[in-house]
């Protein structure tokens, strides 16, 4: 296409959407509705997701061990466990063993007000420095450390728990490790009731909830889509109808098929890409001052942590680029189909 | 040269517009299309255009043989003719420069072509001093030089008038006329499609009468009967 050729269909373009002003708002304000939507869907999603991430523990079954249990009998659940573990194709991570101290760590880092953590670690530190001044021998604190409720642990990280029942042979062969008594005699190592903890049930209903998210999304995509792509159409359709006889005129002329089409697929290709500019600049706003702070003052008294949302900076390159695809898209098809007629030699 | 061989063509209910015509026209002729309202005159100018489609029989428009022409090739064709409406199909919101300048612009010659053969058309036609006026401003038979100057100014072979009379006074007929013989001076093949004897008597030119689809008669020197 020649420069003069290519600027007088940006410019017929840009006439079009200024003759047809009223259908061209309309449109960018559908295509503007339909692109938050899209992109609020995404993010929410993705915000769930990373959410998830973090707790990082709905895919963990961990083994809590009975207090009672001495370093050679943990080695020995520990062992039974690694040997479960290399049988399982859905556990890829290493066994990890958490000691009861670790716990409390984790507990103060998750909840770093809580009085009942930090007087368990406040005694505790207590405790260390009368041992470490001398006024406190190791026989009259028992321990350096006051009683932690808490138990040590093993974690076994799962990577795909749909596959329940794999899960569900995994818990059963944890529930199968024994250990010996001073006797000799075979004991139950673990409980599975009070023992083994897991998020299974947790997990799955979070996967559906993700999911149906997905499929929603996906569904409102499809049918704001569809919306859009009429009032576009409409609107470019308003414009051939009233340029119908200068298209006419142009085929009887010579002109070819993507000369008569080019100025409206300008068009349409403008409306899109005004409304990805305005759905970006909107969604921008919407999620940086509005949805987080909703979302942060919401979540703030809830047991001390709140839900992670990340910088708006880590969406825009995937809503930019989805909202101008989205806008490309419903510009040149909806241009595309509405001069079909219009265009039979 | 425009050759029509044993040419037929039905609308899709059946009827039959066109039915066996067989004619030619010679490059540089002047023809004169008569017959009554429905004889098949418009459709015989459409199907030179490549407007509607041969039903049967062979087609030969400068150079392109239309029974069988590919869609892609029709703007191509086209471009050898140019053509001029009853009804001057003008766009009221472009002036008379613009209007003349927009047949140019849409088959996509470049804006240095534009600036120098608008003028010199418009000035053909008689109207250099009317360039920046609207067609709502103009009487009609300044629309119809103006539809003449956008008609002529892609450099057509062939040039077909739809009843170039029919909405103009009768004094300026004779000036249309004029300009069309003038056209045909120019070496440009000229097909007038009319109902007007008058004119066609005056001009005694060669007179080509459908009715009913079919050529009825085929004479020169202004005989039509």
């Amino acid at each position: 296409m020649k420069p003069s050729t290519f600027f007088y269909n940006i410019r017929q373009g840009f006439k079009g959407v200024f003759r047809n002003s009223v259908m061209s708002t309309a449109s960018v304000l559908v295509l503007v509705a339909c692109m938050i939507l899209i992109g609020t869907i995404y993010v929410v999603i993705d915000t769930i997701d990373v959410n998830f991430k973090a707790i990082n523990d709905l895919n963990v079954i961990e083994v809590r061990l009975d207090k009672s249990y001495n370093d050679e009998q943990i080695a020995e659940i520990g062992d039974a466990l690694e040997q479960i573990r290399k049988t399982s194709p859905i556990i890829e991570k290493e066994l990890v063993f958490v000691s009861a101290d670790e716990h409390l760590q984790i507990l103060k880092e998750r909840f770093p007000d809580n009085d009942w953590i930090n007087g368990i670690l406040d005694s505790n530190e207590y405790n260390r420095s009368l041992y470490e001044s001398g006024e406190l021998s190791e026989e009259e604190g028992g321990s350096v450390l006051v009683d932690n409720p808490l138990r040590a642990s093993y974690r076994l990280e799962f990577v795909n728990l749909s596959d329940f029942d794999e899960v569900t042979r995994v818990k059963s062969l944890i529930d199968e490790i024994k250990l010996k008594d001073e006797s000799g005699k075979e004991f139950d190592a673990v409980d599975s009731t009070n023992d083994i903890r897991d998020n299974i049930e947790l997990y799955g209903k979070v996967m559906n909830v993700k999911n149906t998210l997905y499929v929603a999304g996906i569904w409102l995509l499809a049918i704001f889509l569809i919306i859009a792509l009429f009032v576009i159409m409409n609107t470019i359709k308003l414009g051939v109808f009233a340029r119908r006889n200068e298209i006419t005129f142009m085929r009887l002329c010579g002109a070819t098929k993507s000369m008569i089409r080019m100025p409206f697929i300008v068009e349409g290709v403008i409306i899109g890409v005004f409304s990805a500019a305005v759905a970006f600049g909107l969604e921008f706003y919407l999620y940086q001052y509005l949805l987080r702070d909703i979302v942060a003052s919401a979540t703030n008294s809830a047991a001390g942590g709140g839900i992670i949302m990340g910088d708006f900076s880590g969406y825009a390159l995937v809503l930019g680029l989805g909202f101008l695809a989205v806008g490309l898209f419903a510009g040149v098809i909806s241009s595309s189909v509405s001069l079909k007629k219009y265009l039979k030699a | 040269m425009i050759r029509f061989e044993n040419v037929s063509m039905e609308y899709r209910n059946g009827t039959a517009a066109v039915n066996d015509v067989t004619l030619t026209v010679e490059d540089g002729e002047f023809v004169f299309l008569v017959g009554h309202s429905g004889a098949g005159k418009t459709t015989l100018t459409k199907l030179m255009i490549a407007e509607e489609r041969v039903s049967s029989g062979k087609l030969e428009v400068n150079g392109f043989r239309l029974d069988k022409i590919h869609s892609w090739k029709i703007p191509a064709l086209r471009r050898t003719m140019g053509v001029v409406f009853q009804d001057f199909k003008l766009f009221d919101k472009m002036t008379v420069y613009e209007n003349v300048a927009f047949a140019m612009r849409v088959v996509g010659a470049k804006p240095s072509v534009i600036k120098k053969r608008v003028p010199f058309f418009l000035d053909v036609v008689g109207l250099s001093h009317k360039a920046d006026s609207f067609p709502t401003e103009l009487s009609g038979g300044e629309k119809q030089r103006v539809a003449f100057a956008r008609a002529l100014v892609n450099n057509p072979d062939t040039v077909i008038a739809d009843e170039p009379t029919g909405n103009v006074d009768t004094d300026l007929t004779e000036d249309i006329m004029e300009l069309l013989l003038k056209i045909n001076k120019l070496g440009k093949t000229v097909i007038v499609v009319t109902h007007d004897m008058g004119i066609v008597q005056s001009y005694r030119k060669r007179v080509v009468r459908i009715e009913n689809g079919r050529i009825v008669s085929d004479k020169t020197g202004g005989d039509f009967e």
